[in-house]
């Protein structure tokens, strides 16, 4: 998602600013839901993709960031991944549309697809209003199964502070 | 291979003469060694003389994935006719695939004489689903491809459409510019009042590492009236589609010559990155042993990818809470009786390319209302829909009486013509001869097949041997001298008959 979370900076002025407000105190959607609650973390990839990992440490939801969403624009189709796929760290795991522009959904960390968001398939817009929710209604992609492979690739992600660092620093270089 | 000799900028590097490839040496080797060079330059400017739309994209599909991430490509293609629908879009609402079938007229060359496009001979139409997002266009040699392949930082949604813009300025084309909507289009005063034209399309692909930006040129495309024939399915008011709708839009030709407009967009490019570099000219040889090219084509031309992309759909027979449209049932198939019209219901629901939910109503079952349910859902459910003639797989549910295989026909003829596919070859058997017309058209149809005896080498020999029209590459132009030693560094002295093995093996694979 990286690439799109870039584009659209130089071309809007205005989303570019509101997503750097956007990452301040306020990370949290319209709706409520946690991401810090005490049985998950929330981790996130440069790539604007998150994971939760359950307290079983074998499942987990994943989704991409609010900040991603914000500079994709309206978006129009979300290709959801096959269930039962098995796919290592950054594969593609489905698609978004938005601006005439196919962007790539990657696996944050080696999983299996357990569940799909077919919600999603039916109202994509919630993709833009509640990115980071994960429950019933709300815009995460897929219900997953962490690899031991994953368990080690979560190491290496961000959590949510040096995440809002990280697109913070990616917003200004733009 | 001394290609270090030939870097742009040293004094003489137009001077050397086309280095032939050793034959000593693999051609397979040289080719992929060749290659790697090339996708490791930080700008790299490439024209293809391909003209196949699978074969092309799945070049550029090759660029987006094996360049090396900071570097910044030019590609420019020309396709031979084909409608290309985008990423997630549905064929059947946005095509009229009975009408590509049929094919369009082939192209005037410039050297015929004058004469009524009635008589001129049929070129095939592709179906071809990119990769990238956005809606429909109808591709030809009028019609230019232009594709910038960039890191994403680096990415914008108008830039090179601006840089397109620049060209065509260069050109002397009048009143372009990028639109809102990201495409290129042309004012021009007609009738005393200023009108709007789209002239070019813009479509994106946004990968981890890249970014992709290709759009179309109308330069001297077939006139807008066919393409819109082309582009408007009969059975978009039957359809309920997820995915994307193509907006439409009024089009018109900039009338630029096609290597006069490779050339500006060429040296738009240059002048951009500020490389004067030259550019590689691509043939079939240099692409039809790349395993990552041979795979994105196959891919291209599967049916699992043009018709099972096909994002979830609904086909009903009425109008219903969700789709109240009015359906002119008409528009599909010859003839259906008015009493039909209120006494049939039908409601498919098609996902990846194949039907997931079926009900059908109003045909005379043989087994109760329960069981004709069940029995209609155990023939349909899971069968994909391109290609499918819906008369055989009623025929065992209903009574065999007149009036009901009249239905059965009749609501047949209207499944098959949703779905693009022509009438059941077996209505005749159940409704008695055709009339004259019908018969006359057959006839013809079987004659035209009898003349092509094995359509699916025909479609191998197409592939890539099917040479460019008129299109010189001798790089007169200031900066193109590099080109053709460029270009012989990747291509090899093939013959015709080694191009054509590779495709048969090819194709035969696709299958």
């Amino acid at each position: 998602m990286a690439s799109i979370a870039r584009c659209l900076m130089a071309a809007r002025p205005s989303a570019f600013s509101a997503a750097i407000k956007s990452s301040a105190p306020r990370t949290i959607g319209i709706r409520h839901f946690s991401i810090t609650a005490s049985n998950q973390v929330r981790k996130y990839t440069k790539e604007h993709e998150w994971i939760d990992l359950q307290a079983d440490n074998k499942t987990g939801v994943i989704g991409i960031s609010e900040y991603a969403a914000k500079q994709l624009g309206d978006i129009v189709y979300v290709e959801l991944p096959e269930q039962g796929r098995e796919v290592a760290q950054g594969d593609s795991v489905g698609a978004v549309e938005s601006v005439k522009s196919a962007a790539d959904i990657n696996a944050p960390i080696s999983l299996k697809i357990t569940q799909i968001n077919t919600g999603l398939e039916e109202k994509p817009g919630v993709l833009n209003q509640l990115p980071e929710d994960d429950s019933h209604g709300g815009g995460w992609i897929a219900k997953v199964q962490v690899t031991e492979q994953g368990l080690k690739d979560l190491e290496k992600l961000m959590d949510s502070e040096a995440y809002k660092e990280f697109t913070a620093a990616e917003a200004e270089n733009h | 291979m001394p290609m270090a000799l030939l870097r742009p900028g040293l004094p003489g590097w137009r001077m050397l003469t086309p280095i032939r490839t050793p034959s000593i040496i693999s051609k397979r080797n040289v080719s992929t060694a060749s290659w790697e060079r090339h996708l490791n330059r930080p700008i790299q400017i490439y024209h293809s003389k391909i003209n196949n739309p699978y074969l092309n994209l799945s070049i550029e599909h090759h660029l987006l994935q094996k360049s090396s991430p900071e570097s910044t490509i030019l590609f420019i293609y020309f396709n031979r006719p084909s409608v290309v629908i985008g990423r997630n879009q549905n064929p059947f609402k946005e095509v009229n695939l009975r009408r590509l079938s049929k094919g369009v007229p082939a192209k005037k060359k410039t050297t015929e004489p004058a004469g009524p496009a009635l008589f001129r001979p049929r070129e095939p139409v592709d179906l071809v689903r990119r990769r990238s997002g956005g809606g429909t266009v109808f591709h030809d040699s009028g019609n230019a491809n232009w594709c910038v392949i960039c890191p994403p930082g680096a990415f914008d949604r108008d830039k090179h459409a601006e840089m397109v813009v620049r060209a065509l300025k260069a050109l002397k084309v009048q009143g372009v510019r990028v639109n809102e909507r990201h495409d290129i289009v042309q004012d021009v005063m007609e009738e005393g009042e200023l009108r709007t034209y789209k002239v070019s399309g813009s479509a994106y692909k946004l990968t981890r590492t890249r970014s992709l930006h290709h759009g179309t040129c109308l330069l001297d495309s077939m006139p807008s009236a066919k393409i819109s024939e082309l582009l408007r399915s009969p059975a978009e008011p039957f359809i309920k589609s997820k995915g994307v709708d193509s907006v439409r839009s009024k089009i018109r030709n900039v009338n630029v010559d096609r290597r006069e407009f490779r050339m500006a967009v060429i040296d738009e490019f240059r002048k951009m990155y500020r490389a004067n570099i030259p550019y590689t000219t691509l043939t079939g040889p240099d692409v039809v042993d790349i395993e990552n090219i041979k795979n994105g084509f196959k891919e291209l031309r599967s049916q699992g990818w043009i018709y099972g992309q096909t994002p979830q759909f609904t086909v009903s027979w009425q109008p219903t809470a969700e789709d109240p449209r009015p359906r002119p049932h008409n528009a599909l198939s010859d003839h259906i009786d008015e009493d039909y019209v209120s006494s049939f219901h039908m409601r498919f629901t098609v996902r990846h390319g194949a039907i997931n939910e079926a009900f059908l109503w109003g045909l005379d079952f043989v087994e109760s209302i329960e069981d004709s349910k069940q029995a209609v859902k155990e023939a349909f459910v899971n069968v994909p829909v391109h290609r499918l003639d819906f008369l055989p797989k009623i025929l065992p549910l209903i009574k065999h009486e007149p009036e009901s295989l009249k239905k059965a026909v009749q609501m047949s003829d209207f499944l098959n013509g949703v779905f693009g596919n022509n009438p059941s070859p077996l209505r005749e058997r159940y409704l008695g001869p055709k009339n004259a017309v019908e018969l006359a058209i057959e006839q013809a149809m079987a004659a035209a097949a009898a003349a092509e005896p094995n359509k699916g080498e025909e479609e191998e020999d197409r592939i890539l041997t099917e040479p460019q029209e008129e299109d010189d590459d001798d790089g007169h132009g200031g900066h193109d001298v590099g080109s053709e030693t460029n270009s012989r560094e990747l291509k090899q002295e093939w013959s015709q008959e080694e191009v054509r093995e590779k495709l048969q093996e090819l194709i035969k694979d696709s299958k």
